[in-house]
Formats: C-alpha cells, structure tokens, sequence
C-alpha cells in the first residue's frame, strides 16, 4: 500500500525542519560571536542525513510486510530520528567554544 | 405462582432441539443439566499436545529481560526532553519540536512493542539482536552529555 510511505514520508520531511534551520543559521551565529571557525559541520550534515537514511532504512524494512507492521516500522524510525536528533543538539552545545 | 414440578421437562426438551434434529440422527437435547457427566468439558489427555512454538521461551525470557532496560531508557527521554528547549519564537519550530520531543520519550517503548510484534515467530536471537540494537541507538544522549558535563563540573571544582 503506498499511502503508508508517502504519509510517513512527509512526517519525515517535517522532521528535517529543524536540521535544515540549524544548518542555515548557526554558521552566521557562530560568525556572529567570533568563532565561525568552530561551526560543527559534520554534526549539522548527519542532523541532515539521518532522516532520510532511517526512512530508506524502514522502506526496506518494512517492504512485503502488512500496513500495519510497515507503519509500525515508519513510526519507529520517525522517533528514532528525532532521539538522534536532540542528541546531535545537545552535542553541537557540548562543543561550542566559549564565548568571549 | 408457577412451581418447579409445573414445569414441562418435555417443552424444555422441544425447545433444545432443532427441527431435523432427528433426520440427522440428533435425538438428544443440545444441552444438558448440570448433573450429566458428559457435558463437563473433556479433560485434556495429553498436556503434551500442546508445546510451545519453537523459540517461544527465548523469545519471552528476551522480552522480559530488555523490558527494564527499556524502561530506564524511556525515563531517561522523559527527563532528557525536560532539558531541551527550541529556542524559538516561531510557532511552527515549536510545534514541530514539541511533537519530536513527544516522538522521542516514545521512541523507547515504541522500539520494544515493535521487535515484540515484528519477531513473534523469528528466531529467539533475532529478538535479542533488535532489542540490543534499540538500546544501543536510543540511549537519551542529551540527559548522558549533561551528566557527563556535570561530573567534569564537579571535577574541576574539586
């Protein structure tokens, strides 16, 4: 049944939202406070990445399976990108340099 | 006032049986008083006939084993997101924030519900292996980085 993954897709798509903000505007915060040099690229592009890879991921999973257990599967991946998300945040918080 | 000798055993009986009963070689009522022994369900013969799926114990002793775990993960997100805030003015940010936050303290028991859903009839080590990846990936990284900060804390205060 298709409607399960194009639902989940835009579920996914809303959970983009805040990595592509991040990765849009903390450079020019990090510019902002003299330490551009410091910006977090790798963690901003996995903030990125990993919605997508985990939808691919619950696609494959989920392929042959009932409605049921495909959205089962979606939901799964869904809450797992936002765990991994926040915990990316919290760890672009960790490193920022001190403020001067 | 209708006594019990009053009633008609016989309508009882008419009222038991179905029409063609007879034909079909059914000449006794469909149910029978409390007393008759046959009407007590048949004991099983043979407990034995009914063994569990193969795996089946595995895979319950797997459940109830990561359940804990679980649980701890799932308290720790409900603490984690307590700690985290969007930072943002938007209404939209906040929205879809709030709702990653409700996703996330669910992320746990979510995760378990599925493996236990997913894998009824996989292997009992299939079980273990997704309950063990679901808690390698779920740890509440927020609540262990500020744990971690504060030790340091504590470290170079003391």
């Amino acid at each position: 049944m298709i409607l399960v993954p194009i639902i989940f897709g835009a579920l996914y798509a809303i959970g983009l939202f805040g990595p592509i903000s991040n990765i849009g505007a903390l450079p020019a915060v990090y510019q902002a406070y003299g330490i551009g040099d410091a910006v977090p690229w790798s963690l901003l592009v996995l903030a990125i990445a990993l919605p997508p890879a985990l939808y691919l991921l619950a696609l494959l999973l989920g392929s042959g399976r009932a409605p049921f257990e495909r959205a089962l599967i979606f939901t799964v991946g869904l809450a797992t990108s936002f765990a991994f998300y926040f915990g990316l945040v919290t760890l672009v918080g960790a490193l920022q340099p001190p403020i001067v | 006032m209708a006594r019990p000798e009053d009633i008609d055993d016989a309508g009882d009986d008419d009222a038991l049986r179905w029409a063609g009963d007879e034909e079909r070689g059914r000449v006794v009522p469909r149910l029978r008083g409390p007393g008759d022994a046959s009407s007590a369900p048949a004991p099983l013969e043979d407990p034995e006939e009914f063994e569990e799926a193969p795996g089946a114990r595995g895979r319950r002793i797997a459940a109830i084993a990561y359940a804990v775990p679980y649980l701890a993960i799932t308290i720790g997100w409900l603490f984690a997101t307590q700690q985290l805030s969007s930072g943002s003015q938007s209404l939209f940010t906040e929205i879809v924030w709030q709702f990653g936050e409700f996703l996330a303290m669910l992320s746990a028991p979510l995760w378990f519900a599925a493996v236990l859903t997913l894998t009824r009839d996989a292997r009992a080590a299939a079980r273990v292996g997704w309950f063990a990846v679901g808690l390698g990936v779920l740890l509440p990284w927020p609540l262990i980085l500020q744990f971690l900060a504060a030790l340091r804390l504590v470290g170079s205060v003391s």
